[in-house]
């Protein structure tokens, strides 16, 4: 048989994930048959935050340092933009996280009256390179003040200090101003095997 | 094909246990692993060389849109043949759902209806994945909140009929099952008589248990409806699901699936054991 026909359910489909993404009400979805337990809405919200809960929750998870700096609030607000302004078209979801820097950056170059954004990006940049590489002799190029940073939060998050909502980044001594126009050097980071655990060093 | 891993209970594996699972080696009889996780080349591959040399595993990916209304990921798919092959998993599994439509990621398990249409569209769709990866495709069940005006017959009728189409298998996942049955108010135990009635065993290669969450209705007079999160401990319930399921079909390979609020490996690993001597005695 031909694997190139059309689903026969493509139209619902397409509707139901317009719905899903747009944060709509339940209104057009008239195919659904739902439970006394569960009403349309209540279904359709299930689905609405299993996409934006859950990419904001993966990218906590692929972006800890980051998150920890900005906050939840602030981490919600920026996934939420994230999500709406690049839609994932890949099925693997670090290869929509890889891009989540570089989407930082350049909403920090839209909103330079937000200071926040430039230094979350470069400590995302880090986070993902420590989340995802698992070989040794990987290298990346960073600036030393954010790897400073990334650093002290890390010691920060491991001390147990209470998770603060609105970010780490309101303590006057990581304050993103602190970093603004300041000139760092370039540093190396390689990663390295040490009983069955994997390290990065300063190279 | 389940006779290719041990029967025994086992666990998803996850990386962020690979420190642990390497230096200690429990005794864990087998792992799933989440293809997806080795579909990029970040060195990933060596921990999963070192993980093999201890350990029988079987693949499970999250990305294949088997039911969506886009063509198939032909570079997405040939991946998962490469990784299938490399690793020499028991067998792939997927999930019976769509996960994109118009190329727009949901990254979740969404329904579709059960209609001789959806067969008609689905059995070339798994006939091509199965000549990618040269063996069947395992497909699983999924959890869901709404079902459609167009269903034509029951899920475990369309699995069978599926089945008896394309050769694949299944995986049943029995915390979607009990989650799908309760938020109908249907008898989880009836819902599995009439999966086991419709469904042989053979077609059955490996079973999922997991936990959900509760939510109480909004206004507080309703009764209230569970979310599938895998981020729960597997409770009684499934636990009797799993017991009834080997008593009808026999001991197939089973994990604790745990996707969110991942415990340590200590207790995932203590949880899976109490598991084991809740089954077995």
């Amino acid at each position: 048989m031909d694997s190139k026909l059309n689903s026969p359910f493509a139209l619902e489909q397409q509707q139901m994930s317009e719905q899903i993404y747009a944060g709509n009400d339940s209104d057009q979805l008239d195919s659904w048959r739902c439970s006394d337990r569960i009403p349309k809405e209540v279904a359709l919200n299930i689905y609405q935050n299993n996409l934006h809960g859950g990419v904001a929750q993966h990218l906590q998870t692929q972006f800890p340092i980051a998150h920890a700096y900005v906050g939840a609030q602030g981490y919600q607000f920026i996934c939420a933009k994230y999500l709406k302004t690049s839609p994932p078209e890949q099925p693997i979801f670090t290869l929509y996280a890889a891009h989540f820097p570089g989407f930082l950056l350049e909403y920090g170059e839209q909103h330079p009256q937000q200071a926040i954004w430039p230094v979350a990006a470069r400590l995302a940049q880090i986070d993902f390179f420590h989340q995802n590489t698992f070989c040794e002799d990987q290298l990346i190029e960073v600036e030393d003040i954010y790897y400073q940073l990334w650093i002290q939060i890390s010691s920060m998050m491991k001390s147990e200090i209470p998770a603060q909502s609105n970010g780490l980044y309101q303590q006057l001594d990581l304050h993103p101003e602190r970093y603004q126009e300041r000139v760092s050097k370039d540093i190396t980071l390689i990663t390295f095997w040490d009983n069955d655990d994997l390290f990065f060093r300063v190279g | 094909m389940s006779d290719l891993l041990p029967a025994g209970i086992g666990l998803g594996f996850r990386f962020q246990h690979a420190p642990i699972i390497l230096r200690d080696k429990p005794n864990t009889p087998w792992f799933e692993l989440i293809a997806d996780d080795l579909l990029l080349s970040s060195g990933r591959q060596r921990v999963i060389e070192k993980i093999r040399e201890h350990y029988p595993i079987a693949l499970h990916a999250i990305g294949l849109n088997i039911a969506g209304p886009d063509p198939l990921d032909t570079d997405y798919l040939q991946a998962l043949a490469t990784v299938y092959q490399q690793t020499e998993a028991a067998w792939l599994s997927d999930h019976l759902c769509w996960s994109a439509a118009a190329k727009r990621q949901h990254f979740d398990l969404l329904p579709f209806a059960f209609t001789k249409g959806m067969l008609d569209y689905l059995s070339p769709r798994i006939d091509q994945v199965q000549e990618s990866i040269k063996r069947p495709l395992v497909l699983e069940n999924i959890s869901y909140y709404q079902r459609f005006q167009q269903d034509e017959m029951g899920e475990w009728d369309f699995t069978a009929q599926l089945m008896k189409r394309t050769d694949c298998k299944m995986l049943l996942d029995l915390n979607n099952l009990w989650t799908n049955a309760t938020n109908f108010d249907i008898d989880p135990a009836a819902e599995l008589t009439a999966l086991t009635t419709a469904i042989n065993a053979s077609d059955i290669v490996q079973i999922h248990v997991a936990g959900s969450k509760f939510h109480p209705s909004d206004d507080g007079a309703g009764k209230g409806y569970w979310v599938d999160t895998h981020g729960e401990q597997v409770p009684a319930e499934v636990c009797e699901l799993l017991k009834a399921t080997y008593a009808a079909y026999g001991d197939i390979p089973t994990i604790i699936e745990r996707d969110n609020n991942l415990p340590s490996f200590d207790e995932l690993e203590s949880e899976r054991q109490h598991l084991v001597k809740t089954i077995y005695g």
